[in-house]
This record gives structure tokens, sequence and C-alpha cells, in this order.
């Protein structure tokens, strides 16, 4: 049978041991705040210029897909996504451990995770060419209106205080303007700080915004960090998967709509995270409960970023494009090992490389299920036994270190700690966090998509028209219209709903 | 008799704060010569201006107090200590490197996150936590993800 002898390949026991070692390692790095899975893979590149090229992608996949998972228990445990990728998981996550499900959400973003990267493996096993010819069709004025559609999430995440919520996400895209300008390079915004001159970088904001009010209200009050429950519940597997399977339809969503956004050059697993709880919050019949611990709200967030993974590979294999960051640096790795990645790497005498990876990439997700059960169940019981006089300090190193580690920089700490300690007032005034965290990370994307379209708009004549009359385009702005009016119109609509039954009765 | 007017005071004043920012920024985007750095920005300040004037007046036409946004009770002066003794470690470990520094602001967190009596004992035990706990993330940092920490300067 064709194909049979790069299964056989990837599922070697040389292969299992580098993807199992992957796994486990990218999955501890990506639960480290500050750590991203880029920071993962780059750390290990030197050592797979000694492993053939099969090896040496199977072990970089492995790596990839454990980190964008791991960063789902600081996200569930702390609030603080151990990865960009996991910030949609720290809206239902938290909420779910604080409660006392902790160990539910881990084992769901566990096996949502594997369910998702399963898919995105699937697409770049089954569709990876035509599927990179989409990707070519996205101009500056797509991204920017994909990052509209990332930001639209902030009616769905303050409901009842919409405008809050949109003032929060204009704060947060102008304190990415600060520091050097997306397009021309300029200096702005930095009012004479030294400080403010390399800008606010998105992720340490992001632990700033979300850690430190979590901390500051946990040295506060002598109460436990987390509801913990008497009775031993285990790894609550089938109760996981019963709920996997019950919003089935959901869940494959999230993980198409992962693989797609990982196709888009540069978008990344955080947007794939955020347009997939958007969309999973508006087509579920609990919307009002998604914010609250709504377990399919993690669901969406992790299955989406680990299809990123899958999806990811597409352009980087098929048109030497990069998907996402880690993408760039596996691409790196590869020219050092004198693989020239293109439409020839599938039909020349190379493709054994590639659908060995690919196989690879299949055992490294399976292989995720019981590693990220077991990691999992153990940072969640060291979270919730550990006494609060070191959890406290240790969060805060973890994010103090974490932060630094991203540019070897210590002004980044201080931006971090005063925008937590804003962030921490802001909450208290129901200015949540997530709309100014959506502006961070969203900001960029679309800054470069506005300017650059609008150049291109004004040369031609009419920039309207650039933003406006593109087919891809006006469909991204259907979505954004739905997706924010969607829960004013819900919400009427059950109104009007329960009035007429009340009527009846 | 007539209810009283309850308004959302401290979203007033914030919302506030953030129409002077956005008027800070704008002030600062007349020194950009080049349109590529300004055009985004200008929208962006103009769009929180717009919001933050609708939400003043929207809450001073039509007052409804944000119900959720009360103080949780707890203890400030931890709260200040806590960002107080973080920024302080940000401060100084470049000076003083970051095992010195790490070390002693770490104890000093436990100090003020502790609400059980200490004993001997457990100063003794958590003393090794805090060395051990530092030292740690100092090994994987500096020395496995070869992150150039700040180092004693002696």
């Amino acid at each position: 049978m064709q194909g049979i002898e790069y299964v056989l390949e990837a599922i070697s026991l040389y292969h299992i041991s580098i993807a199992l070692a992957g796994v486990i390692a990218g999955t501890v790095i990506g639960a480290l705040p500050g750590l991203t899975a880029t920071m993962a893979i780059a750390v290990l590149v030197p050592l797979t210029f000694s492993l053939k090229p099969a090896s040496a992608l199977i072990l970089m996949g492995a790596v990839y897909t454990g980190a964008i998972y791991g960063g789902a228990y600081s996200a569930i445990l702390l609030k603080t996504p151990g990865t960009p990728s996991a910030i949609a998981t720290t809206f239902d996550g938290y909420p779910m451990a604080k409660r006392g499900d902790g160990d539910l959400a881990v084992t769901l973003a566990c096996t949502s995770s594997v369910f998702g990267g399963l898919v995105g493996a699937l697409f770049l096993l089954l569709l990876a060419p035509p599927l990179a010819k989409i990707a070519l069709a996205f101009g500056p004025v797509e991204y920017f209106w994909l990052a509209i559609f990332g930001l639209s999430l902030i009616s769905a995440l303050s409901e009842g205080h919409m405008l809050k919520g949109l003032i929060g996400g204009c704060f947060g895209m102008l304190l990415t303007t600060i520091g050097v300008a997306e397009v021309s390079a300029d200096i702005r915004y930095t009012f004479g700080s030294h400080t403010l001159i390399g800008g606010i970088e998105p992720v340490s904001a992001l632990i700033g915004l979300y850690c430190v009010p979590v901390m500051i209200d946990l040295v506060a009050t002598p109460a436990r960090h987390l509801q913990v429950s008497t009775e031993g519940r285990g790894f609550r597997l089938r109760e996981a998967l019963s709920l996997n399977w019950r919003h089935k339809f959901s869940l494959l969503r999230s993980s198409v709509i992962g693989t797609i956004t990982g196709i888009l050059p540069g978008a990344g697993g955080s947007i794939a995270g955020l347009v997939a709880y958007s969309e999973a919050r508006r087509s579920s019949k609990r919307t009002e409960y998604f914010g609250t611990g709504e377990p399919e709200g993690v669901m969406a967030s992790e299955s989406a970023n680990n299809a990123t993974v899958g999806g990811g590979f597409i352009p980087t294999l098929v048109l030497g494009i990069p998907g996402t960051p880690p993408d760039a640096v596996i691409l790196g790795a590869l020219l050092v090992q004198g693989i020239r990645t293109g439409p020839n790497l599938f039909v020349g005498g190379e493709t054994s490389i590639v659908y060995v990876f690919i196989a690879g990439l299949f055992v490294a997700t399976v292989l995720m299920l019981p590693t990220g059960l077991l990691i999992g169940r153990y940072a969640y019981r060291f979270i919730i036994s550990v006494p609060k006089a070191i959890l406290v300090p240790t969060v805060a190193f973890m994010t103090i270190i974490g932060t630094y580690a991203i540019r070897n920089n210590m002004s980044d700490v201080v931006i971090m700690i005063v925008l937590g300690a804003i962030g921490w007032v802001l909450d208290r005034y129901g200015f949540k966090p997530s709309p100014i965290v959506l502006g961070l990370i969203l900001s960029r994307i679309a800054e470069q998509g506005f300017v650059q379209g609008w150049i291109i708009g004004t040369a031609r004549g009419n920039a309207a028209a650039e933003f406006f009359n593109r087919p891809i385009s006006l469909g991204i702005i259907v979505f954004i219209g739905i997706s924010m009016f969607y829960p004013l119109i819900a919400r009427r609509w059950r109104l009007n709903k329960e009035l007429q039954n009340d009527s009846e009765t | 008799m007539t209810a009283k007017r309850e308004y959302d005071t401290p979203g007033i004043i914030l919302a506030a704060i953030f129409i002077l920012l956005a008027g800070i920024f704008l002030n600062e985007s007349r020194n950009l010569t080049d349109s590529d750095s300004y055009v985004f920005p200008v929208a962006i300040c103009t769009a929180m201006i717009v919001f933050s004037i609708i939400f003043i007046v929207w809450n001073l036409l039509k007052p409804h107090p944000d119900r959720e946004a009360t103080l949780v009770p707890g203890s400030t002066p931890r709260r200040v200590g806590l960002v107080a003794l973080m920024m302080i470690s940000a401060l100084i470990m470049p000076y003083v490197g970051f095992l010195p520094a790490g070390i002693g602001v770490f104890a000093a967190l436990m100090v003020l996150a502790m609400y059980e009596p200490w004993t001997w004992k457990r100063a003794a035990n958590y003393a090794l936590i805090c060395v051990a706990i530092v030292t740690g993330f100092y090994v994987i940092f500096d020395i496995v993800f070869l992150v150039p920490l700040p180092e004693i300067p002696f």
C-alpha cells in the first residue's frame, strides 16, 4: 500500500521517542508564562542539526504542538496564558478552576487540543497545495478586516458594558502604537522616555494585565486560590470526552477555523483561538454562560490554537512562507538542513521527508493525550496544594523572569507591573482586561493592514474602495457585523420569546 | 418621592481620563511628519474619544451604576506591598544581580503572603524553598535557555 512506509518510519521507536521528548519539553516550556512556542523551538534548533531532516521536523513539530497546549495550564490555573495562543482559554478556563472544575478544564483542554491538532494535521496531509493558494489571496486589507473580526469579540466579552469594552479595546490598541511605528519605523509617543522606545511588548503586557491583578487579589485575603473538591475525581476524562462529543460540531468548526487561520501568514494561534471562541459563543445555546466557566469556550480556544500547528505548516512547506512565528524558526532550521521548501517538496525526491513528518505530527499529537493528562494532573494538584506564601512569590517571579526573557529587557518588566496595577484598577470599575488585551494583540496586524491598504487605495485614487470593494473583505465584514450585533439581537429575540411565553401562560 | 439618581461615577472619571489620554496622543501626533505613522493612532484616538463621550453622556442622561464595580474585601497594604516589591525587584536587579535581588524579594513576598503564624521550623523550610526556587529559575533561564539574567556586578 502506497504511503505505508512513511507511517512505519514515523512510528519507529526512534521517532516515537523523539516525538514524546518533544511533546513533554514543549508542554513544560509552554506552561511557563513568557516562554512562547517560538522560543521553545528556537532553543531546540541546534539539537536538530545532528538529526535527519524528517526526525528534526518531527522533533520541532512535537515541541510546537506541546508548547501550544502547555499554554493552557497557566491560563486555566493562574489566569495567565502561558503562550499568547491561550488568551481565549482564560475566559472560561479560569472561572472553571475558580469554582473547583480546574481538573476538568485541564483535561478538556488536552482532549480538545488533541482533536484540533489531528484536524490540522489531516488538512496538512490532504489539502496542503490548494489551501496554500487561498492564503495568497489575502492582501493587507483582508488582514486588517481579519484583525477587526478578532476585535469584534469585544462585544461578546463585554455584554452589558459594550462601551467600556470598546474604550478598553481602543486603549489596548493605543498602547501598541508607542515605540517604533509599524510601517514607517518612526519613533512615536515615547514622550522622551527611554523605557518606552522599545514599545510595549504584547506578551509582557498581557502577562501584566491578566496575572498581576490575580496576584494582587490573591495576596489580600487568606482565602484559597482555587476551590478544591474533597473527593478524588481522577482525570475526569470520561466527562471531558462526553462534553467533546456533545459539542462535536463546535469542536470541528473551531478546529477548521484554527487550521485556516494557521494558513494565513502572521495570523497565528492567538487570533485562531479568539475567532473560534467568538464563533462558538455566537452559535451556542448557552451564550450567556460564556465567560463564567463554560466548557465549550475552553474547547473552542484549545482546539483552534492546536489546529494552527498543522495549518501553519501548509504555507511553510508548500510556499516557503511561514504561517505562524514558530514556523519561521522551523523554516530557518530546514534551510540549515539543506531542505528547500516549496511545491516541489511534495512531488520531488524529498517527498518522503514531508510525509514521514506529517505522520510524525499525528503521532506527536496522539502522544499529547497521555502526557498532557499526566502533566496537567500534577500541575493542577501542585497549584491547589501549594501554600499561598509560596504560590504568590513563585508566580510573581514567573511573571518577572518570563517578561524579562522575551527581550532580555528590564523595562518590559517595569511596564508589565505598571500595566498590571492599572489593569487591576480598571477591572474594579468595569473595564475588563480582555478587550484591552484583544486590542494589544490585534493592533499590529490591524495597523499594518490599514496603513498598507490606505497607501494602495490612495495611490489608486479611492482608499474607501480598497477597503470595501474586495470580495474576501466583504465576506469578513459580513461576519464582523454578525459577530458584533448577534449578542444584542439574540438577547432581544430571547426577551421577546420570554414575553410571548408569559403572555401565552 | 423621586428615586436617588445613581451615576457610575468611577466609570465617568475613567472615561474622562481616557479622553485626556487620547488628547495627549493626538497632540503628540502633530510632531509626526510621515502620515503612515499617525493615520492609525489618530483613528484610534478619535474612536476612543467618541466612545468615551458617548459613555459619559449616556450615563449622565440615563444613570445606571455599575453594580459589579465594587472593591473586593482584603488588605490594601498587602496589595500595595506586592506591587511595590515586584517593582523594587525589577529596579534593583540590574544593579545587584538576579540571585541576590531575587532571593531578597522572594523572601519579602513570602512574608507578605503569609497568613499563618511563623515558627522556626516553618521559617527554615520556607527559607530553603525560597533559595531553591530562585536558584531553579536561574538555572532554567540562564543556563538552559541562555537568557542573560543580570549578574552579580562584583
